[in-house]
């Protein structure tokens, strides 16, 4: 198969994978024991208003027919209503997506920045102090906290220094950026140790290879070999690695978000929950699902335009 | 002939303990312009390292713990870096073609890479030489092959494209260390063909490591019998396959079933060669050897010269078993 064609068929297999995702999410509201328009309108609500609860959520429909409401809703922008503001979820959604893009983003570049620069050092001098060294800071890394470390970062970097806000999301395009620095830190400080561990090895065995030493042996320097050669396997190592860590990625990202009071979607996921306000938890959950399936569609065609031996099928 | 490499002493050492294991070593080689040298010997004898050893490129744990080495230039006996000689006066063949391409580069831009790092040419022209090299190594459809990736490629093309690497920028040496191993018999045959015609086209000098005693005797002007990291026995290949000197090289040949038979690979001969770590001071080969004495086992013969304008390493040199 064609690379076109293997593009096209990945894109394919996401439509019943999204319609899968959202059937989860529809049948989240489901999963409360119970009445579920009670559990949301709470212990002392009046009959009717759980009554008015259960046909604004479209609960007293079956449930094939809440489904197809439900997706044809959500095609159209239409993720329904909070239950607390009555805002639209979209619109909720809308303005708390901005932070949590930021840290997701940079926190990404910076884990793949560190861990690479790291690993390959590490592996070029291995067995040396400067390798010993970079894997303590690894096992120290995988073993802290990741709210300690960015505690930590707030009193020993942010406070002292006054360089970096330690809540909020800072106005403007540089008030962002200032405010996404420690963030992105922390979530490096949290993801890059696996990564670290992972490209170390991969690049030991990498610089065992016969391809190495017939490279070297043909007069290519190291610095060509590492960056024309051994970039490209670990770009792959490096593109599964970040599919398979997408969900703690995002577990970290919620964790931080608390720690700096970033108003992300998870700070908004985690006041949604404990608002039982179902909309709302929904529309996070699909954003987020949406997220984790862009991640590894992205991974998987990077990977078939790096690696010829990938069968396209 | 006119001498073209010129290795004395070479030693390759373990780690770098005071008091080194040395897989192999020392020992001398040479080699003339058009020459070819066959070295032969068990697994494990260290071919492979002495080849690697010469480029400097021997894997990690491993060094040249000593040893001196010059090439010719342009008449004179000079001493260059080992880096200056990679694939600019010396190119390296190597056993398993499928590893020693990268495998996320096509064959094209591998060649290419080469060429362009050695002629300093542009990308555009470096793509028509590494495709004037295909067709010189025998690839067919050398336009085509070039987008090919290597594990689109079979054993003996991937080999060729290896060699067309080594030949990339005009060495005057190869390095061949069991070009032909993991190929199957008539593609073997094939590689040897190209390699010699290479050898008459260049004047190339080549040091041909093998197992196939039939081999090297159709195609080396001389060969070195390693044993345990040492040469036990060198000379005119001629000479050596008529009278054998050393018992292990008898040993060698006499496990061979037919001389003249098209290919004729190493019989296993009783025991086993000593580990790197195990090496005693005396005589390597005395373990495993019907003639050894006290004196074997005491000090260690070194290469001297025979009637036969061979070298030989035996204090029971030419004594019949
Ligand atoms: N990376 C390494 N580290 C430590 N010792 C090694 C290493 N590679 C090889 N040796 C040792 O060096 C010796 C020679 O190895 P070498 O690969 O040169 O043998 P060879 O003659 O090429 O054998 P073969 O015919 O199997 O290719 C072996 O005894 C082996 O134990
Ligand atoms: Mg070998």
């Amino acid at each position: 198969m064609s690379r076109a064609g293997y593009i096209a068929k990945r894109l394919l297999q996401t439509v019943p994978l999204m319609a899968g995702i959202l059937l989860m999410v529809l049948l989240l509201l489901h999963a409360i024991p119970g009445d579920p328009a009670r559990a949301i309108g709470g212990i002392n609500a009046s009959e009717e208003t759980v009554q008015k609860i259960r046909e604004d959520l479209g609960l007293n429909k079956s449930l094939p027919v809440q489904y197809i409401t439900y997706i044809g809703n959500a095609l159209q922008g239409d993720l329904g209503q909070s239950t607390r503001s009555g805002r639209s979820v979209t619109s909720i959604i809308a303005d708390r997506l901005a932070p949590t893009i930021w840290l997701l983003l940079t926190g990404m570049v910076l884990s793949i920045i560190v861990s690479s620069v790291v690993s390959a050092i590490s592996a070029r001098n291995k067995d040396t102090w400067l390798d010993y060294s970079f894997v303590a800071l690894t096992i120290g890394g995988i073993s802290i906290p990741t709210f300690w470390a960015g505690l930590m970062l707030i009193l020993l970097i942010a406070l002292p220094t006054g360089l970096f806000p330690i809540s909020g999301f800072g106005q403007g395009f540089s008030g962002h950026v200032n405010s996404i620095v420690l963030p992105a830190t922390t979530f490096a400080i949290a993801i890059s140790p696996v990564m670290i561990r992972a490209l170390r090895t991969k690049f030991i065995a990498l610089y065992r290879q016969d391809f190495v030493m017939m490279s070297r042996a043909a007069g290519l320097g190291e610095g060509a070999i590492l960056f024309r050669h051994l970039t490209r396997h670990a770009a792959l190592i490096l593109i599964t690695m970040i599919s398979v860590q997408v969900g703690p990625m995002i577990f970290v990202s919620v964790v931080i978000e608390k720690t700096f009071a970033l108003p992300g979607l998870g700070q908004a996921l985690v006041n949604a929950v404990s608002q039982r306000d179902f909309p709302v938890i929904q529309g996070i959950t699909l954003v987020t699902a949406l997220f984790v399936t862009f991640v590894h569609l992205t991974g998987d065609i990077l990977t078939s335009f790096l690696n010829p031996k990938m069968s396209l099928k | 002939m006119s001498g073209l490499l010129d290795i004395t002493n070479l030693r390759i050492d373990l780690g770098q303990a005071r008091t080194p294991v040395s897989p192999v070593g020392p020992l001398d080689l040479t080699l003339d312009v058009g020459e070819c040298l066959g070295i032969v010997g068990e697994s494990g004898s260290g071919k492979s390292l002495t080849l690697k050893a010469i480029l400097d490129v021997l894997p990690e744990g491993l060094v040249r713990g000593a040893g001196t080495l010059r090439v010719m230039e342009q008449g004179k006996w000079v001493e260059p870096a080992a880096k200056d000689l990679r694939g600019r006066k010396i190119g390296l063949i190597s056993q398993e073609p499928g590893a020693a391409l990268d495998p996320l580069m096509r064959v094209g831009d591998l060649i290419g890479e080469i060429v362009r790092l050695h002629s300093g040419c542009s990308r555009a022209e470096s793509k028509t030489r590494a495709i004037d090299l295909l067709r010189q190594v025998g690839v067919p459809d050398p336009e085509k092959r070039a987008t090919f990736w290597p594990h689109e490629l079979s054993g003996g093309l991937k080999q060729r494209i290896v060699i067309s690497m080594a030949l990339a920028c005009k060495s005057e040496i190869l390095l061949c260390d069991e070009p032909t191993t993991a190929l199957d018999v008539t593609i073997q045959a094939q590689i040897v063909d190209l390699l010699r015609d290479l050898q008459k086209q260049h004047g190339l000098g080549i040091i041909f490591v093998t197992h196939d005693l039939a081999l090297i005797r159709q195609i080396a002007d001389r060969i070195c019998i390693m044993y345990a990291g040492l040469i036990v026995e060198t000379g005119p290949s001629a000479e050596i396959f008529k009278a054998p000197q050393h018992p292990y090289t008898r040993a060698l040949l006499a496990a061979l079933p037919d001389i003249e038979a098209s290919s004729g690979n190493l019989q296993p001969i009783e025991g086993t060669p000593p580990n790197p770590t195990d090496f005693s001071v005396g005589c390597r080969f005395a373990a495993r050897c019907a003639l050894a004495t006290e004196a074997c086992r005491a000090a260690r013969p070194l290469l001297e010269k025979t009637e036969r304008g061979t070298m030989v390493a035996c204090f029971h040199a030419g004594v019949a078993p």
